[in-house]
């Protein structure tokens, strides 16, 4: 059952997986793009870090993009179905769930995969200045835990109902309009940073898509 | 008759001879120099009213040792930036700061014609400038007339501005990529720890800074990078790139070059310094004219320049940029929450 549910969300990403599995592996290439320059000069390692600082933005979008596509196509048959598939099984709701979520995340090694490989032909072709080092695996498993982990986030708010998403979009925007009636009463509390502080920092759900994402650093 | 008057001049000069020695007493001296500064700074104001008089009515916006003049359609915004950028210069330049009172500048928004005063410091703030923007104009515009106050070697050394407004742990992670990547020796010594190597690098070494910063084959990488306008130094490069390293020595110092660190390492060697020298740092940095750099380093840190240079050179260590790389604690919290995700999905209340 488990072959049957991947081959079906493979049918139903592949035009789209591709081409993000391609922009995956072309990402570390186009990131070392300056390294590799023979006018060495001291400036250059800055040069350097400073371009792909502006990439390192990238990875992180990348896996978002990636993660929030595979989530929806994971549930958008059952969805427009209605379910009627999924409940003429005879497996509890756990095991489809874990199951569909299975065939996704295996979907997205290929992801990873082709980042990985990229990753360390960007290394092993880039000339880098002395002192600075790469760091085509590290970068790899860092894109890999940020990419299961939006993955596993879009696919829980998928899969539940639209009341759901609606209880998530309504606490957001609660407190975007608490953050504003509160400047507006001149009450100075700096709520949306707080909250966005618990979610990036260390032990925060998305601390792992803060940070330096650089392939060749100190 | 003419007789006369010359002894009546000597008898004169003779009687206040007492007086010009007691006037060459150091601390009557320091006083009078005071005083003159005193009066200079009240007729710089004057000046600047007189100006303002006869041109255009202009406001003068004053915060801490900050003068400011300004159309009165601008003060409201300039008043609540200059208590802002006070702030700021005080605590980047301690009592130096003060020394600002005896140079008025004169704000302008772009836009409208520049308001006709003259000898004041001009900062100008783009038309749609807020009272953080303004603030960041007047600093840096305090900074550079700080600069300019400062003797020439301490502000050659420095660079373009005394202090710039970068958050010491940001500067501090660039320095660490400087020290990890100049193609210097003295650099790469410093990275292992040698005071001197750091001195040499920083530019503070005592002696020849092309030996002391480079050995003869970055010497020669350095020559052959820069051979824009070479003039009569041609034959001595063409040389020097041939292999012969005096005559790359000739070259460097011929041309000038830069210490192997940049100003961003110079920089925060300043701010170190004035951090543990107090408040009156600065002038004891900027002002020291008779001493070396070194000397006036340690005479304003109030530490021996060994000693400020290791602490320099530990705050830029421990500010090592943070790799890629993740603590396996950070990766464990990360599959754990990637479970607890899954976990919610798999508890959906879809079918329930």
């Amino acid at each position: 059952m488990f072959g049957m549910i991947l081959f079906t969300q493979w049918k139903w990403s592949r035009l789209t997986l591709l081409p993000l599995v391609v922009a995956a592996f072309a990402l570390p290439l186009f990131s070392v793009q300056r390294a590799g320059n023979p006018q060495t000069t001291p400036w250059e390692a800055r040069q350097l870090l400073s371009s792909l600082e502006s990439w390192g933005v990238a990875y992180p979008v990348l896996a978002t993009t990636i993660a929030l596509f595979m989530a929806m196509t994971a549930w958008s048959a059952d969805h427009r179905g209605r379910h009627v598939y999924a409940l003429s099984l005879p497996i509890p709701r756990w095991h489809y769930a874990l199951q569909r979520f299975g065939a996704g995340a295996l979907l997205l090694g290929a992801a990873v995969i082709a980042l990985w490989i990229g990753a360390l032909f960007a290394a092993g072709t880039a000339s880098i200045p002395a002192g600075l080092h790469a760091y085509p695996t590290a970068i790899a498993v860092r894109f890999a835990l940020a990419l299961f982990l939006a993955y596993a986030v879009f696919f829980a708010i998928t899969a539940g109902t639209t009341r759901t998403a609606g209880y998530v979009l309504a606490i957001i925007g609660g407190i975007i309009a608490v953050q504003v009636l509160l400047e507006t009463a001149g009450v100075h509390v700096a709520l949306i940073p707080f909250i966005g502080d618990r979610l990036i920092l260390w032990p925060g759900p998305l601390e792992i898509f803060s940070g330096r994402w650089m392939l060749i650093d100190v | 008759m003419f007789e006369r008057h010359r002894w009546a001049v000597a008898a004169l000069v003779a009687s206040m001879m007492p007086a010009i020695v007691t006037a060459q007493d150091t601390t009557a001296l320091v006083r009078r120099l005071h005083q003159l500064e005193l009066l200079r700074h009240s007729a710089a104001v004057a000046v600047a009213r007189a100006e303002s008089a006869r041109r255009e009515r202009l406001d003068t916006v004053r915060s801490g040792a900050l003068v400011i003049v300004v159309r009165p359609g601008e003060a409201a915004l300039v008043r609540q930036a200059s208590g802002v950028a006070w702030t700021r210069l005080d605590s980047l330049y301690g009592d130096e700061a003060a020394t600002l009172s005896s140079t008025p500048m004169l704000f302008f928004l772009l836009g409208p014609p520049r308001p006709q005063v003259a000898h004041l410091y001009p900062v100008i703030a783009d038309s749609a400038a807020t009272s953080v923007d303004v603030a960041f104009q007047l600093v840096r515009a305090a900074s550079v007339v700080i600069r300019e106050k400062a003797d020439t070697l301490v502000a050659n050394w420095t660079g373009p501005l005394s202090l710039p407004e970068v958050p010491a742990a940001i500067e501090h992670a660039r320095v660490y990529v400087e020290l990890v990547t100049a193609p210097s020796v003295a650099v790469r010594r410093c990275y292992a720890g040698t005071a001197d190597a750091c001195a040499a690098a920083l530019g503070l070494g005592e002696g020849d800074p092309a030996v002391l910063g480079y050995d003869a084959a970055e010497r020669r990488a350095l020559v052959a990078h820069s051979t824009d306008f070479l003039g009569r130094l041609r034959p001595a490069v063409d040389a020097c790139t041939l292999g012969s390293d005096s005559a790359c020595l000739d070259v460097l110092h011929a041309r000038g070059f830069e210490p192997p660190l940049s100003t961003d390492a110079r920089q925060s060697l300043v701010r170190l310094t004035l951090v543990s020298g107090g408040r009156r740092a600065l002038g004891r940095l900027a002002h020291g004219v008779s001493r070396s750099l070194s000397q006036r380093f340690a005479l304003a840190a109030g530490m021996p320049v060994d000693s400020l240079i290791l602490a320099w050179r530990r705050a830029i260590i421990e500010a090592r940029p943070k790799p890629v790389t993740i603590a396996p604690a950070r990766a464990w919290t990360a599959l754990g929450w990637i479970v607890l995700m899954g976990l919610v999905a798999f508890r959906s209340s879809r079918w329930r």
